[in-house]
């Protein structure tokens, strides 16, 4: 098969491989659908301050594994749903940014410094919809830089990588991630090795499985859902569970949703917004292909750039459209970028990427990595197939983004919100009760919980989560290439120091370590203190 | 002598009646060795569903993952022995499985075999274009000095290719930690190894030349290369194939035994189940049931023991 007809039948698989709904010559394919649902569900819950997309994805995940089942049939809907979050989640968040003055993601902060005054001048119509614009933009953009990136990366790490190369390369994202990840270079590399140790547990070649300490529950191995989602959201939750219980109920007043005023946007102030979009969206994508640098960061750096370019009569802070737009590009634009190492290498750079890998590796028939865009002539690689075919689900998800998103985005505009008190307990029973639906043993909710508190230390000490999470998910396939080529090398002991590439990445390796105290002191654009509204939502 | 031979006549289809009869006496739980998605993990739902479409038992499938079967094994060693809970494995755990362990806390004779179900395609496979057509090549290329790395997935297969290794008076250098036959085929696509155990999975690329199967592992022909070279050619005489198979705790009522054996060997081999289609696809069908089984594992723990006399010293 040419590459040709992998995309083609990609997109065959995604639009009617598996149909929920046939209409006459009109298939509705369960993928389509469960984008769809995921889409809507996002924006619902991007737009809630207190929820985040990670939650959603979090909860989302086991239930979905548990209607679908671990067939191949099951892969394409539930990878589906989980783009729909993640790009729903995206543009949700600026809508109570705009509207309220509180962001629904940590990374809409930015958005509110212009959006609000917009709002307050009776603009917020017309906000919302430049917030849209801009972010479905840089979304877009960034998408089609991983379809024509992700293939050529993975190509050429295969062609170019051996297994000293490919474990080198692990070991520099994860000193990567471990470093820019949190203030502090020592907690962050303490976190990736508690992910390393705890990904450990019932691996390793011996019949023996390691540090499972005799136990048969041990012995399984942990159960990685339950570990990541009590790390990530029981942990969260806990957290959030004390701060309201020290700081009592806030009293801050409800800020009225402004009137939406005037919602147009002609084609002529599109057009002048443009050059910020490109710029966002450029320094978005940038910033979402390295791992660990989240969607907060490209806002801000991309916020920084507009200021600086932006020459018109309404300043930035004052309610400048550009100023929502610079921000709203860079943002979205780090959702697709970010799966670029994810799908190339395996390698996951956010929370979001880390949920796609374990949908893909829960349910099997797909395993992200450079093997997934092999091409042979003759064989068929139904891996590409299913990449392609999640492809096609990104852009039926922009599509509709584009389409409804600004409907919906004003829709919410006079959403109900849910105080804090009544969402987080019922999320916390949510993801109980669907952890154990998932598996259907109650060692798999002790594990959770147990994360749960893990997570609360680790927020209350200042230990970063994300390095835990990534190394969680990298600990299996990092042991196998190292041994892998320590074995291959013919027990050669400096097997991770031959040739160039190889020696390369670990002195880069070091040299973040080491040289992180010094990355550090060069002031960063890093947005002012944050409201207590938005230090709720850590988990990105 | 007539009433005798209408007596034996009667008990004998009275009998089989009562196993065409047995139903079991509540939803049966089948314990699966491996985690989802795997080969044996979609066998063990595949042949769950069509169990209970075509008797209308109710099947619960399970993950019991870990130890290569083995986490499944003594969890099913302390299940009731009525016929309401089984498990879906690989006949290796059992044997090599056992034997190669320090404290496995089971033993073959802790279970009733209920049916082998199907043996894979394993095979020593390169990539066509390293100009290789048989292991000799390899063993020659080996003795001109070239290193040769060779993928392998389970502690047996290893000491299989240490073993091909001894007797040909070379070493390779052996990767042993790879997850799946699926998981050293992409070692050896990308050139990460040279050669590589694969049980099935090869098969498309052989039959399209990017691929050849030096030496055939099985002990019968491979369907998609049945000229392979032999095992025996390059002086091995064990075979490393895996088969997997159905058993239940030891103890099973003699009605209950043939019940799930019948059950289960019938779906696999019926045209047309899902079962069938899938095992035909990757696998070979490879049904053996009740004595034959338990005989099967016998002699597989007995080809264990003798390997691993042969590659420890």
């Amino acid at each position: 098969m040419g590459v040709l007809d992998y995309i083609l039948a990609g997109i065959m698989e995604a639009l009617t491989g598996n149909p929920a709904l046939v209409l006459g010559p009109i298939v509705l394919s369960w993928p389509v659908l469960l984008v769809a649902l995921g889409f809507l569900t996002g924006v619902l819950i991007g737009a809630t301050p207190g929820l985040s997309g990670p939650f959603a994805m979090a909860l989302a995940l086991p239930i979905l594994i548990s209607i679908f089942g671990f067939t191949p049939d099951a892969l394409l809907p539930v990878l589906g749903f989980l783009v729909g979050i993640m790009k729903g989640a995206t543009v949700g968040g600026a809508v109570p940014a705009i509207l309220f003055n509180t962001p629904g993601t940590p990374d809409a902060f930015m958005t509110t410094l212009d959006g609000y005054p917009m709002a307050k001048k009776g603009q917020g119509g017309k906000a919302l919809r430049v917030a849209h614009f801009a972010s479905v933009s840089g979304d877009t953009f960034s998408d089609i830089v991983l379809f024509v990136c992700a293939p050529f990366l993975a190509i050429s790490i295969e062609a170019f990588l051996g297994l000293p190369e490919k474990a080198a390369l692990m070991i520099l994202s994860l000193s990567f991630v471990a470093v820019v990840v949190g203030n502090d270079t020592w907690k962050g590399i303490m976190a990736a090795c508690f992910g390393l140790l705890a990904a450990s547990i019932a691996t390793g070649t011996d019949s023996y499985p390691r540090l499972s300490m005799g136990s048969d529950v041990l012995a399984a191995g942990l159960p990685t859902i339950a570990v990541v989602i009590g790390v990530l959201v029981v942990g969260e939750i806990f957290t959030s569970f004390e701060d309201m219980w020290t700081s009592a109920r806030e009293k801050r007043p409800e800020p009225a949703a402004a009137d939406p005023g005037d919602s147009t946007l002609t084609m002529a102030k599109r057009r002048r917004l443009l050059p910020f979009i490109g710029t966002s969206m450029t320094i978005g994508t940038v910033i979402g292909a390295l791992p660990g640098i989240g969607t907060t960061l490209a806002a801000a750096l991309g916020y920084t750039a507009g200021r600086k370019m932006h020459k018109g009569a309404t300043r930035f802070g004052e309610g400048a459209p550009e100023g929502i737009a610079a921000t709203e590009a860079a943002n979205s634009a780090v959702s697709g970028a970010n799966l670029i190492p994810a799908l190339s290498l395996g390698i996951p750079g956010n929370v979001a990427a880390v949920f796609i890998i374990l949908a893909a590796d829960t349910i099997g028939g797909f395993n992200p990595g450079p093997s997934v865009f092999r091409s042979t002539a003759d064989e068929v690689n139904p891996e590409l197939v299913v990449a392609f075919a999640l492809f096609t689900l990104m852009v039926a998800a922009n599509l509709m983004n584009w389409i409804t998103g600004a409907w919906f985005m004003r829709l919410l505009g006079g959403l109900i919100r849910i105080p804090k008190q009544v969402l987080l307990p019922i999320v916390l029973l949510l993801t109980i009760t669907s952890v154990y639906v998932q598996s259907a043993k109650m060692s798999d909710v002790y594990v959770l919980l147990f994360f749960g508190a893990a997570g609360y230390l680790m927020r209350r000490t200042g230990v970063p989560i994300l390095p835990f999470v990534i190394a969680y998910i990298l600990t299996d396939p990092l042991e196998t290439t190292i041994r892998a080529a320590f074995e291959a090398s013919g027990s050669d002991p400096w097997f991770l120091f031959g040739g160039v590439i190889a020696p390369a990445f670990l002195a880069c390796a070091a040299a973040i370590v080491l040289g992180a105290g010094w990355l550090r002191g060069t002031p960063a654009p890093v947005p002012a203190p944050a409201p207590a509204s938005e230090k709720e939502t850590t988990i990105d | 002598m007539k009433t005798l031979l209408t007596a034996a006549a009667a008990a004998l289809l009275s009998a089989s009646a009562a196993f065409a009869d047995w139903a079991p006496e509540g939803p049966v739980k089948v314990m699966i060795g491996f985690k989802a998605g795997g080969g044996a993990d979609t066998l063990a739902r595949l042949i769950a569903e069509d169990i209970q479409a075509e008797y209308g038992w109710s099947m619960m499938p399970e993950n019991v993952a870990g130890a290569g079967g083995g986490v499944m094994a003594r969890e099913l060693k302390a299940a009731a022995a009525d016929g309401t809970a089984m498990g879906i494995g690989i006949t290796d755990t059992f044997a090599y499985g056992v034997l190669a362990e320090r404290d496995p806390g089971y033993a073959a004779e802790d279970f009733d075999f209920l049916a082998t179900l199907a043996g894979t395609q394993i095979a020593v496979v390169a990539k066509a274009d390293r100009g290789w057509t048989s292991m000799s090549d390899v063993i020659e290329a080996a003795k001109g000095g070239a290193t040769i790395s060779f993928g392998t997935m389970t502690p047996r297969l290893a000491d299989g290719a240490y073993y091909i290794g001894k007797q040909n008076g070379i070493e390779f250098n052996i990767v042993t930690s790879y997850k799946g036959g699926k998981a050293v085929l992409n070692a050896i696509n990308a050139a990460d190894v040279d050669v590589g155990w694969v049980a099935g999975p090869q098969a498309s690329g052989v039959a399209s030349g990017d691929l050849v199967n030096l030496v055939n592992g099985e002990d019968q022909p491979l369907k998609v290369s049945p000229d392979a070279q032999a095992l025996s050619d390059i002086g091995v005489e064990f075979f490393f194939g895996a088969t997997f198979a159905a058993m239940a705790p030891a103890g099973l009522p003699e009605d209950a035994r043939a019940g799930l054996s019948d059950s289960i060997a019938t779906v696999i081999q019926k045209d047309g189940t899902k079962s069938n289609a899938f095992i035909t696809k990757v696998f070979a069908l490879k049904v053996k049931t009740g004595a034959e089984a338990d005989a099967y594992v016998a002699q597989e723990a007995a080809d264990a023991e003798a390997l691993l006399a042969a590659t420890s010293n």
